[in-house]
């Protein structure tokens, strides 16, 4: 094992910064704890389990410092997709702050309530959230402390009891240097709601986004959170995301992560009442020099809850990813459910790809199972393309296209699923033949 | 379910059939383990100087290791400094010959254990060195292996008679850096057995060795050494038994395995130590290194266990294939009942060109237990068309087990093909009902579910193994009924 980066010294350089951040009081007290926490655990490095495939090393010679505002114009958002349709309302935050100039659409307020934590401590208000979910030693939640530390602003969402609004969308532009995006989503029993977030990078400017998201799903409510993450060649995405899910709730997550040169989701649901449900699918596409890093850890806390995760990666070029994944059922979490599917596609001569999908099983009446696959294309499905004239590049385009369908497939939102089926497209070679193919 | 209560409270309270002492005079060394402790060992053996080098070597780095704690097991601390690290029976002064020489209370301790040696020596054809405590007392069927050439005996008479092929291997697979326990066991190691087969033979019968834990407070250091030249066979089998003791003890083996070109080693397992009371209470703690060298081309590996025993299990059989076309195989029954806590798998390291590895693992839950499957499979970038096929299945039986599946599946070359799949079940209800109706009593038709269970483990086995391990399982079981 190679010899470990100095994971503290990036800390190091931010620790000046912390009294510049805005909020007096108790938010002043709560981001210094934050911060102090962090400090004496340290970064993850690769000898800390969770990250042993993740090397956090190259924030060592990046800017962190969270960047100064600067205008943009609605040019630089070409990029997302119009998730629109509907009358969706769509948000716009930079650098994780947010740019009220650029919203569009505000759904009227009984059915959704917005705001911003930026209004939330200007106006002084306690943290309508928990930045940390109770770890005692920090061990998977470093990243919440960073975040919880240098945050500033980022969306607060919430649904009213039985609302059903229309979709919204976020989308978090990076322009350079450290963006500290604090999200949080609460819907209440009986609520519904499509979030789609998008992650943009202004050119290839080298930014860092650390994000932290809490969503929590009440009885009864429904969650679809669709995410694109098409960031620049240089920018890195460090995000965690928990949820709790109540009785009977049912949280979707579907996952593109196609940008940025490196990635990593740390996802954490709890099923914490009966009849809770989450389904989870994800694409990883690893090519060039990019990772592509899921960790996902699903804990079965009550009993009949059931989840379902499906994830596909592809390694192209010098492309690396991994696949992280842990079910935990607890004790008395009886008639529980649980599957998970991790395959992964090797297409470049110097690409790789881990995984591990873990089972934690402490109850007796479960039916639980993971099937994991490491590969490269089916040479008798290769041939049958040959032998039909597609010449050998189009033919792997086209089954690796296919490979992801599945996922794909699990899309609800139609813009968003066409925005990443084309960033897919244009990603393997033979394009233009391959949009003829689908079309 | 239809078992009436006293049957079940007359299952429930079945005591480990295996336990019990043998009372032998043995020189044994008091606890505590420094430098000087390793150099008596190390005269005591009669060893050249290379091996008390190798030893002291392990020692000091074993003194700047920190015990491992990343497995999913549970137990108080262990005080290396309050366990012997050597202990002779005294009645091997004069070197037995034949099982007539051995000291009968020994060979009434086998017949206990249901293993009358000499008897199932003739009848089955297996030459067995016997290990009691730590140094071999008998070996049979020296001539017939000698006549073929095959190299099998107690590791000690190894490093006298043949010390340039234990240079040579020893450490080769596991070296002395490798692990905590690996690196105790090479400081401090008591004896084992060794084998060398030679050149294009094949081993004219399977080798056997039964191990006991004996002496009170003595941890065993076993090593096994087995080096198969090119082009031979050779079949292996370790079972293994304790007597009742409340206190715990340590057993840290290392086991070597080396396959040079065409050759096929296979090694089996059956390891029913005391696992503890109910309550938890004593067990063997067994901690043991065990990995193959796949070394030449076409060479080929294959570990079967089942493990039933012990309280703590921390176990990874493991294959490193570096020839061409090498092949890795790992069949696991893993059975952990009342407080039993195992922690076992292994690990599977593509190296070569073309090599597969197959890794079948069944574990069974009980009664308050945890079992817990942990494997690596790795792919380098070298080992172009590496194949490996895994499957891992636990059963549960009990609200209050766990079960649980940590494997990691690392590949760095894109022809390589591997599939890993797992479950998670219990016993289910229609099943049990079926075979209630047609009139199996509830613990047969357990018994009969579990072994259709393990079947794809119990047929990897040698006859005789299989046999015993059928039995093992049913015993190992008795009491997880509700």
């Amino acid at each position: 094992m190679s010899a470990s980066p100095r994971p503290s010294d990036p800390l190091e350089r931010l620790r000046p910064l912390l009294a510049e951040l805005p909020g007096g009081g108790a938010w002043r007290s709560q981001r210094e704890q934050l911060w102090n926490r962090l400090l004496a655990a340290g970064l993850p490095t690769t000898r800390d389990e969770p990250w042993k495939y993740a090397n956090l090393r190259l924030l060592a010679r990046r800017d962190l410092a969270p960047a100064a505002p600067r205008p943009i114009t609605p040019e630089a958002l070409a990029a997302a997709p119009d998730a629109a349709a509907g009358g969706a309302t769509r948000l716009i935050f930079v650098d994780g702050r947010y740019q009220a100039g650029l919203a569009q659409r505000l759904a009227p307020p009984s059915s959704l309530q917005l705001s911003t934590f930026a209004a939330v401590v200007e106006a002084g208000e306690p943290d309508p959230g928990t930045p940390l979910a109770g770890d005692p030693d920090l061990v998977d939640e470093r990243l919440r402390a960073w975040n919880g530390a240098f945050a500033v602003d980022g969306p607060v969402i919430r649904v009213p009891a039985r609302a059903t609004p229309p979709a919204v969308h976020v989308v978090h532009l990076a322009t350079g240097g450290g963006a500290y995006p604090r999200t949080r989503i609460a819907l209440e029993p009986g609520a519904q709601l499509e979030l789609v977030e998008t992650h943009l990078t202004l050119g290839a400017a080298e930014a860092t986004v650390v994000a932290a998201t809490e969503v929590e799903v009440g009885a009864g409510a429904e969650l679809t959170h669709t995410v694109l993450q098409v960031l620049g060649e240089r920018a890195v995405l460090l995000e965690d995301l928990a949820v709790e899910v109540g009785a009977g709730g049912h949280y979707r997550h579907r996952l593109a992560a196609l940008g940025g040169q490196f990635a990593r989701l740390d996802l954490r649901v709890r099923l914490a009442a009966a009849g809770a449900a989450v389904e989870l699918a994800g694409l990883l596409f690893a090519d060039g020099q990019r990772e592509q890093h899921v960790r996902t850890l699903v804990t079965h806390a009550a009993p009949r809850t059931s989840s379902d995760q499906l994830y596909r990666g592809v390694g192209a070029g010098r492309g690396r990813g991994s696949y992280d994944g842990k079910v935990v059922v607890g004790v008395g979490a009886a008639g529980t459910e649980s599957r998970q599917s991790s395959r992964h596609l090797l297409i470049g001569r110097e690409a790789a790809f881990d995984s591990r999908p873990q089972l934690e099983i402490n109850a007796d009446d479960v039916k639980c199972s993971h099937g994991a696959t490491t590969g490269t294309l089916d040479p008798q499905m290769l041939f049958y393309l040959l032998s039909r004239g597609i010449d050998a590049e189009t033919a792997r385009a086209l089954l690796t296209y296919a490979f992801l369908g599945e996922v794909l497939r699990r899309f609800s939102v139609e813009p968003v699923r066409r925005a990443a089926e084309q960033r897919v497209l244009g990603r393997l070679p033979s394009a233009e033949l391959l949009r003829e193919f689908v079309a | 379910m239809a078992t009436p209560p006293n049957q079940l409270d007359d299952l429930v309270s079945q005591q480990y059939r295996h336990g019990f002492v043998t009372d032998i005079d043995a020189d044994t060394l008091p606890p505590g383990l420094d430098e000087d402790v390793i150099r008596l060992i190390s005269r005591k053996k009669q060893e050249p100087s290379f091996l008390l080098e190798w030893r002291l070597k392990a020692f000091r780095h074993w003194l700047t290791m920190r015990e491992p704690h990343w497995a999913h097991v549970r137990y108080a601390p262990i005080d290396y400094q309050a366990i012997s690290y050597f202990s002779a029976p005294k009645t091997n002064k004069d070197g037995p010959k034949s099982l007539d020489e051995v000291d009968p209370k020994l060979l009434a301790t086998y017949d206990k254990l249901g293993v009358p040696l000499h008897e199932r020596a003739r009848l089955a054809g297996v030459a067995v060195d016997a290990v009691f405590d730590s140094v071999s007392v008998a070996t049979t069927f020296k001539a017939r292996l000698a006549e073929a050439g095959v190299i099998f005996c107690p590791f000690s008479d190894a490093v006298r008679e043949h010390p340039e092929l234990v240079e040579r291997y020893l450490g080769s697979v596991v070296p002395t850096t490798d692990n905590f326990y690996a690196a105790l066991n090479s400081a401090v190691f008591s004896d084992g057995s060794f084998v060398y087969v030679p050149k294009g033979v094949r081993s004219p019968m399977e080798l056997s060795t039964y191990f006991r834990i004996n002496e009170a407070k003595t941890g065993q250091f076993e090593r096994t050494l087995i080096v198969a030249d090119e082009g031979s066979y050779v079949s292996y089998l370790e079972g293994c038994s304790a007597p009742q003791r409340d206190e715990n003890q340590l057993h840290a083996a290392v086991v070597e395995l080396v396959a040079l070109d065409d050759a096929q080693i296979k090694y089996s397992t059956v390891q029913n130590w005391y696992p503890g009371d109910e309550n938890g209470v004593g067990g063997i703690y067994n901690f043991v290194t065990k990995r193959g060298e796949c070394r030449g081309r076409n060479s080929r590996i294959s570990w079967t266990q089942v493990e039933t025993g012990s309280a703590i299990t921390w176990k990874y059989p493991s294959c490193v294939l570096l020839g061409d076309h090498s092949v890795g195989e790992f069949y696991s029954v893993a059975v952990a009942n009342h407080r039993q806590q195992a922690d076992t798998g292994t690990k599977m390291i593509h190296v070569g060109r073309n090599t597969r590895s197959t890794i079948v693992s069944k574990g069974i839950s009980a009664g308050r237990a945890q079992n817990t499957y942990r494997g690596l499979v790795k792919v380098l970038p070298s080992a172009d068309g590496a194949r490996n096929y895994t499957q891992c299945d636990s059963l549960l039986m009990g609200s209050e087990c766990g079960a649980h599946t940590y494997p990691y599946v690392e590949v760095k070359n894109p022809t390589a093909t591997l599939e890993h799949e797992a479950t998670t079940s219990k016993i289910g209800e229609d099943q049990l009902f079926y075979c209630l109706q047609r009139g199996l009593s509830a613990e047969d038709a357990i018994n009969m579910i579990v072994g259709g269970f393990c079947k794809s483990v119990f047929k990897e086995l040698p006859m005789e193994f299989a046999v015993e391990a059928q039995n093992l399982l049913a015993v190992s079981l008795e009491g997880a009924v509700g």
